[in-house]
């Protein structure tokens, strides 16, 4: 059993608009789990871990952004990712964020420098679409993270691209689903006959 | 000095992008010579690709499996096709049945006895199973009740079926959905959009649709061996060629076109800039213009003999018949074919014909000149996750400037008014399909899909001209990520021109089968048949050669019926 990239990164993006995100940034989540999975990171499992705090925190994860412009008031990797990735430009910087793994393919720049996000128990290293992530095996799976963020000379060579999203993912896809399924409407006899708008031969 | 043929020295411009993506003119698109199936025909033959059917397991009742191999220059692709015993009452082309005549994928390579094992207990299931990494497509058939039957049992008497019948119904069985791209497990497309063979758009899709129009007729001569056994007749070549393969679509394709911007873009953009070349050219050689006339007329017959029960349909086809009529009479009266003979008929065409008439037009002028606009299918294409960066670096007065420039027709749209924004479109929880519902009658608003880019275009601009103007675009769009989805697509439209559909999407006279018609006739569809205004029957590949005659029958020219047999 394993999944595709397309299939997952759709199944996301649902389920970052269901867990309370807007279309765009659900979009960008979309983007953020196909490059973790495509890297073999577990992309999935990140999201999903992150609208179950969001949910968790009433869906108030990064409002702080809406009164205060400092950027280690942004909370959520997809909020601030997203802001960092439409700069353009990275400076070195302290932020404290949910899922940090999340932020990952929205530091990627086609440079010749990788960027580095480095926290107590974890380091994570990005450049020309490849992520490397080394990560205690104590480090928290979820709360808040403080990390800095700068740029570091290492090139990452020794990670493959993989093709498919595999089984151990399932448990986070379920979750995934869960939350994409906000976005679906009930049914309705309306809906079903008028919706589809199917004619009433369809059968000859 | 006399010009020679096709000497550009008048460069006539593109259309505009407010005068073809209206959703009006759209949903007039006829196939041409870009379409994806005439695309995958002739690079099959060019290439010499051959075909056989290494397996055909199926018993009496056409219960089994079948194998269909396409062996090409490169790599082999393998169709494979279960055929099932379907009562009548559980036939349906709906998204939500479960249970169909036949179910099909299309293998990467060649399947071995545990591929077809595992495929066995997974593709007759369709949305509910799952492929893997080595199926391309995923795909099912109905049998058309009409004709099916009537076919099986006049070649079991040992003889051959009603031909008014067969030109009738077009086809054996129809198709009601061809998944493609990591649909249900199956291979990204990412996998193989790099195949030489599968440049373009939609070739692994439309090279299933057209293997499995060989299978409808496997299985119709094998039913009726089984009825008639010895006295069983084999379906006439020319008679069986007259069968293409139905498909019946509803709304899960409509959002697709608003959803792939760039690649709308890439297609649109093609055969505007075939067109062009068309009408650029000075001259025409006598050749050249023999063989327009050639598909004008046979063009005519297809049109003549285009029946449907959609009136609004109806109405488009009748007015296409006086266009026709309108057009050969001008032909006839003569044209200067030493002065740009297209483009005087093209502009002559948008004064006096219908946008069915102007948009055949388009197509049948391309017919002659393949040498001049068949390469651009390869550019009918496009990465779409390059385009997805957003620019914050603008400011967001030069955001404003862009949307100005580009979303005209938005802005100056209203949206505010019940019948401008009567419609939402929405994902049921049922089969998870796409549908359009009523805003003000029905309680769906809250699952509305983001399928509106005029409206939302126009709501950013709106947000937009009250911020800060020399503010960084990602400073704005942090404070407002509502509008981030309408932010990446102005900026998106302003590289691709042909990229938006300048019409609202969401209006309460909007026809989602234009958006239909648009896609389809890109796949190379004929014999549009609206069931509603949402939901649509055509035909692929009727006269088209079967795979073992690609070698002889040239696909391009028998797109059109052939005069001398005209269709019923």
């Amino acid at each position: 059993m394993s999944w595709s990239l397309g299939e997952v990164k759709s199944l996301a993006i649902k389920a970052a608009r269901g867990g309370g995100y807007p279309w765009g940034i659900a979009e960008d989540a979309g983007y953020a789990v196909e490059m973790l999975q495509k890297n073999g990171l577990a992309g999935a499992a990140a999201l999903a871990d992150l609208l179950e705090e969001r949910e968790a925190e009433d869906g108030c994860l990064s409002c702080n952004c809406h009164t205060e412009n400092r950027l280690e008031k942004i909370n959520c990797p997809l909020r601030l990712g997203a802001y960092l990735k439409d700069l353009g430009t990275l400076d070195r910087m302290a932020v404290e964020i949910y899922q940090p793994w999340l932020l990952a393919p929205f530091l990627d720049r086609h440079s010749a420098n990788a960027t580095k996000l480095t926290s107590n128990g974890l380091e994570i290293t990005v450049g020309n679409g490849k992520i490397a992530i080394e990560i205690a095996a104590n480090f928290p799976k979820s709360g808040l993270i403080s990390a800095k963020i700068a740029q570091g000379p290492l090139p990452i060579s020794d990670v493959s691209h993989h093709t498919r999203v595999p089984a151990d993912q399932f448990d986070a896809i379920s979750k995934l689903e869960i939350f994409a399924h906000r976005t679906y409407a009930p049914s309705t006899e309306q809906s079903r006959v008028a919706g589809a708008g199917a004619g009433l031969t369809e059968n000859d | 000095m006399k010009k020679t043929d096709q000497s550009p020295d008048k460069q006539v411009p593109m259309r505009p992008a407010e005068q073809v993506m209206k959703l009006a003119r759209m949903g007039s698109f006829h196939h041409s010579r870009l379409s994806f199936m005439r695309v995958l025909l002739r690079r099959l033959r060019r290439e010499n690709w051959r075909f056989d059917r290494p397996l055909w397991r199926i018993d009496d009742k056409g219960v089994g499996v079948a194998t269909y191999r396409a062996i090409g220059p490169a790599r082999t692709y393998t169709l494979v096709a279960f055929s099932h015993d379907l009562p009548d009452e559980l036939r349906s082309d709906r998204v939500i049945a479960e249970a169909w005549d036949a179910t099909f994928t299309l293998f990467d390579g060649e399947p071995t006895e545990d591929d077809l094992e595992r495929l066995s207990s997974n593709v007759p299931l369709q949305e509910a199973g799952r492929v893997s990494e080595s199926e391309l497509s995923l795909s099912r058939a109905n049998r058309s009740v009409r004709l099916f039957n009537h076919v099986v049992e006049a070649l079991s008497r040992g003889e051959q079926p009603d031909q008014s019948m067969i030109d009738g119904v077009g086809y054996l069985m129809r198709t009601t959905a061809v998944y493609g791209s990591g649909k249900f497990g199956a291979a990204d497309r990412s996998k193989w959009a790099d195949r030489e063979e599968f440049a373009g758009s939609f070739q692994p899709e439309l090279l299933s649709v057209w293997l499995i129009r060989s299978f409808s007729i496997d299985i119709v001569e094998h039913l009726a061996r089984v009825a008639g056994a010895k006295k069983a007749a084999k379906f006439a070549p020319e008679l069986k060629r007259r069968l293409g393969i139905g498909n019946s679509t509803g709304l899960g394709m409509a959002p697709f076109l608003i959803n792939h911007p760039t690649l709308v873009d890439a297609w649109i953009g093609a055969r505007e800039t075939a067109l062009q070349r068309v009408r650029s050219i000075a001259v025409a050689t006598p050749a050249r213009w023999e063989m327009f006339l050639d598909r004008l007329y046979r063009a005519r017959l297809n049109a003549e003999t285009w029946q449907v029960d959609h009136p609004h349909q109806m109405s488009k086809i009748l007015i296409l018949r006086k266009d026709f009529d309108a057009l050969i009479n001008r032909v006839e009266q003569g044209l200067d074919l030493d002065d740009h003979p297209f483009d005087q008929l093209y502009c002559w065409s948008e004064a006096q014909l219908s946008l069915e008439g102007q948009e055949q037009l388009v197509s049948l002028v391309l017919e002659p000149y393949g040498d001049l606009v068949d390469d651009l299918s390869a550019t009918m294409s496009s990465s779409e996750a390059d385009q997805f960066s957003i620019d914050g670096r603008q400011t967001v007065a030069q955001a404003i400037d862009l949307m100005e420039e580009n979303y005209e027709w938005a802005l100056r749209s209203n949206f505010v008014d019940s019948a401008a924004i009567a419609r939402v479109w929405y994902v049921s929880e049922e089969k998870l399909e796409p549908r359009l519902g009523e805003r003000f009658e029905e309680p769906i608003e809250p699952y509305e899909q983001p399928l509106a880019p005029g409206r939302d275009i126009k709501s950013a601009y709106e947000a937009l001209k009250k911020a800060e103007q020399d503010q960084l675009l990602a400073a704005f769009l942090l404070r407002h990520p509502e509008h981030r989805g309408a932010v990446r697509r102005a900026q998106m439209a302003a590289n691709h021109r042909y990229a938006e559909i300048c019409d609202n999407t969401i209006a309460a006279d909007m026809m989602p089968i234009d958006l239909l018609r648009c896609k389809l006739s890109f796949f190379g569809a004929t014999r549009f048949d609206p069931r509603s205004d949402r939901w649509v029957r055509i035909t692929m590949y009727q006269h088209a050669p079967f795979p073992n005659e690609i070698n002889e029958i040239d696909p391009d020219d028998v797109v059109y019926p052939p005069i001398a047999q005209g269709v019923q």
